[in-house]
């Protein structure tokens, strides 16, 4: 197994691969986020309650399952590379960790602007909005240790631990709505159903999806990178930029 | 505050950090393989 996986993501091949698919992805997020972004603005109807600010949670939504996806993406790479000492698991988690902050800092901000109208206030340190902005803490934890330590072998390691130790934050947010009793809302859609109306959920996937081509293309090029900074003198990734 | 106008700037904002990640990674990356192919030539 630890063979296979080795083997199937050399890095020079890593490099041919993203750097064939980042553009290609790029292109098809924007045309896919503009779409969406009609959709969900000026196809669907207005809310009967929330009126026009409802759609706000369009980009929150897709934003929020990212921001934790992206840090489980984190946790098990750093795990991958703990055990098995690959070297594109700790590019892999080097490459998500600006991804994932963005990300959270759209939750926070644009969840802010719909907690305005709708709650009366930007902000409260409710479970759900305090365990996302500990996310926030986490990525920008990660990001400052990255350029803490001059060795990259004693980075990847501190970080991977750190991001498997964090992972622990992810059940929190997803269950704090359960677990507590907050402000924001309990999830929409669970596994017995849907409190969204068919028509307008649509357009949650829609962007989710969006979103995921151009964040791909960002993690194509910050493997790119951080292949060139691991290797970039080696005859190995010689061949592969002279193609 | 709850016009459409905030939406559509919230949707911008969003995509606005979103690319600019994009951008700042790809120069990252393009100045990155720059110095490795003066590397080469050198």
């Amino acid at each position: 197994m630890y063979k296979y996986i080795a083997k199937y993501f050399l890095l020079n091949k890593v490099y041919s691969f993203v750097s064939k698919t980042a553009f290609p992805s790029l292109v098809i997020g924007l045309i896919g986020f503009v779409a969406a972004t009609y959709y969900v603005l000026f196809v669907l109807p207005a809310d009967a309650e929330q009126q026009e600010i409802y759609r706000i949670l369009f980009i929150h939504v897709p934003s929020a399952i990212l921001s934790e996806l992206i840090y489980l993406f984190l946790a098990v790479n750093g795990f991958i590379f703990l055990v098995w000492r690959t070297k594109a698991s700790a590019i892999f988690l080097n490459s998500a960790i600006s991804i994932g902050l963005v990300y959270t800092a759209i939750v926070l901000i644009s969840g802010s602007i719909w907690g305005k109208p709708t709650w009366g206030t930007y902000w409260v340190w409710d479970a759900r909005i305090t365990s996302t902005f500990i996310l926030f803490i986490q990525y920008v934890g990660l990001l400052a240790l990255r350029s803490s330590f001059s060795s990259i072998q004693t980075t990847d390691q501190i970080i991977s631990i750190v991001s498997i130790i964090g992972a622990v934050n992810i059940p929190i947010i997803k269950f704090s709505v359960n677990w507590w009793n907050t402000l924001h809302q309990n999830a929409s859609i669970t596994a017995s159903g849907s409190a969204i109306d068919a028509e307008m959920i649509l357009g949650l996937p829609f962007m989710l999806v969006a979103l995921l081509f151009i964040s791909y293309n960002i993690f194509a090029r910050n493997i790119q990178y951080e292949i060139l900074n691991r290797t970039g003198k080696t005859s190995m990734i010689r061949e592969v930029i002279n193609g | 505050m709850d016009s459409i106008e905030t939406v559509i700037m919230t949707f911008f904002l969003s995509i606005f950090f979103v690319l600019v990640l994009c951008l700042s990674s790809y120069i990252r990356y393009r100045n990155k393989l720059q110095n490795c192919q003066e590397d080469f030539d050198d």
